[in-house]
């Protein structure tokens, strides 16, 4: 769409950094190398550090309130945050019934906030497990594949084994024929380097007629 | 479909809207309450009658989410494949992958030979096919 104007949306990719990279600086060798990753913090689009240093489960103790003993039932402790988060939103709703304009209700907002937060930090703590799941069953799936991938092709490489011997077998054995040549497959050996064609035609016959002498005593 | 934890992150904050949103809409359309002892000239307008009970429906629906939320918790695993019994399977897991390829590229090795020496062949056969019509039309021009 915006290509008819002839100006587009996008900034132009960076030439200063594709110019290092043309085909004679790369045979030379000289082509800048990639950059390494970064570790520790850096800042992206200004003000957002996005620290390198986090691991998939941050401390929740360094937001809010955590709700949940050290050593805990995961699914228990959910449960039981579900249950509280309905009785907190039914103290509000008294709160407002009774009295709106008081203290409580900002209270009840924000055991309401904690809760939340506390749930979805369980939630998430679920994560790097359903990761390590679906690793291996990925993992699984791959080694059932190759093994069954190796089987059929151990069957066709048997089939076509098969398929020449027969066709070997079916090749009739006419000595008088002029056309019998020497079959390498039957033997199973190597290719011999060919005669080149034209050259020493006769001697080629004279050969030829050797072999079928020699096959026929 | 998406997996259960997205699904419950989802009903997690459904269940978040549904509470702000009851208390609004509740609040909204709510008839106005009268004051004790308190006059008004000529009748109040009589608030429109709630077309939808919305209190019902929104008591439905939180019910139903907790209870969504609940089931979805029942069905996540339990603490049973922790993080060493993960970690060793995984390990076992990386070596049959190993094994396994491994003897994949053996048998596609076995393979490519056999195409090798089947092309070997063909090419003899042509190649001495060609050698016998040179010699016949050889022979052809020769005078007898």
């Amino acid at each position: 769409m915006t290509e008819n104007q002839g100006v587009s949306a996008f900034p132009l990719p960076p030439m200063q950094y594709a110019n290092m990279y043309s085909d004679e600086n790369i045979k030379r060798g000289r082509a800048p190398p990639p950059p390494p990753p970064i570790s520790d913090t850096y800042t992206m689009f200004g003000a957002q550090f996005t620290a390198d240093d986090v691991i998939i489960r941050p401390l929740e103790a360094s937001n809010c309130r955590r709700l949940y003993p050290n050593h805990y039932d995961p699914k228990r402790e959910l449960k039981k945050l579900n249950h509280s988060i309905l009785i907190n939103f039914l103290d509000l709703l008294e709160v407002l019934i009774q009295s709106p304009e008081s203290h409580k209700r900002q209270e009840k907002i924000e055991d309401l906030q904690i809760l939340f937060i506390n749930l979805h930090h369980l939630i998430n703590e679920f994560r790097p497990h359903q990761a390590r799941e679906t690793l291996r069953v990925m993992m699984e799936i791959q080694k059932k594949k190759r093994l069954e991938i190796a089987d059929r092709f151990q069957k066709h490489l048997e089939k076509v084994k098969e398929l020449i011997e027969g066709s070997v077998n079916t090749i009739p054995e006419d000595m008088d024929s002029k056309v019998l040549v020497k079959s390498e497959l039957l033997q199973n050996k190597i290719a011999k380097p060919d005669v080149p064609v034209g050259s020493e035609s006769c001697d080629r016959l004279d050969e030829m007629m050797c072999d079928i002498v020699d096959e026929m005593t | 479909m998406a997996d259960r934890l997205t699904q419950l992150q989802d009903a997690v904050n459904q269940q978040a809207d549904h509470f702000c949103n009851s208390i609004g809409v509740i609040q909204q359309c709510a008839p106005a309450s009268p004051f004790p002892g308190f006059e008004r000239s000529g009748g109040k307008g009589s608030p429109s009658p709630p077309q939808e009970d919305y209190a019902v429906l929104f008591a439905k629906l939180i019910a139903r989410t907790a209870k969504d939320i609940d089931v979805l918790i029942d069905s996540l695993p339990s603490d049973e494949s922790n993080l060493e019994l993960q970690i060793a399977s995984l390990k076992t897991l990386e070596q049959e992958n190993q094994e396994s390829a491994r003897k994949l590229e053996d048998i596609v090795h076995h393979g490519e030979t056999l195409l090798l020496q089947i092309q070997a062949a063909l090419h003899d056969i042509a190649q001495s096919q060609l050698n016998c019509q040179a010699m016949m039309s050889g022979q052809d021009n020769t005078p007898p």
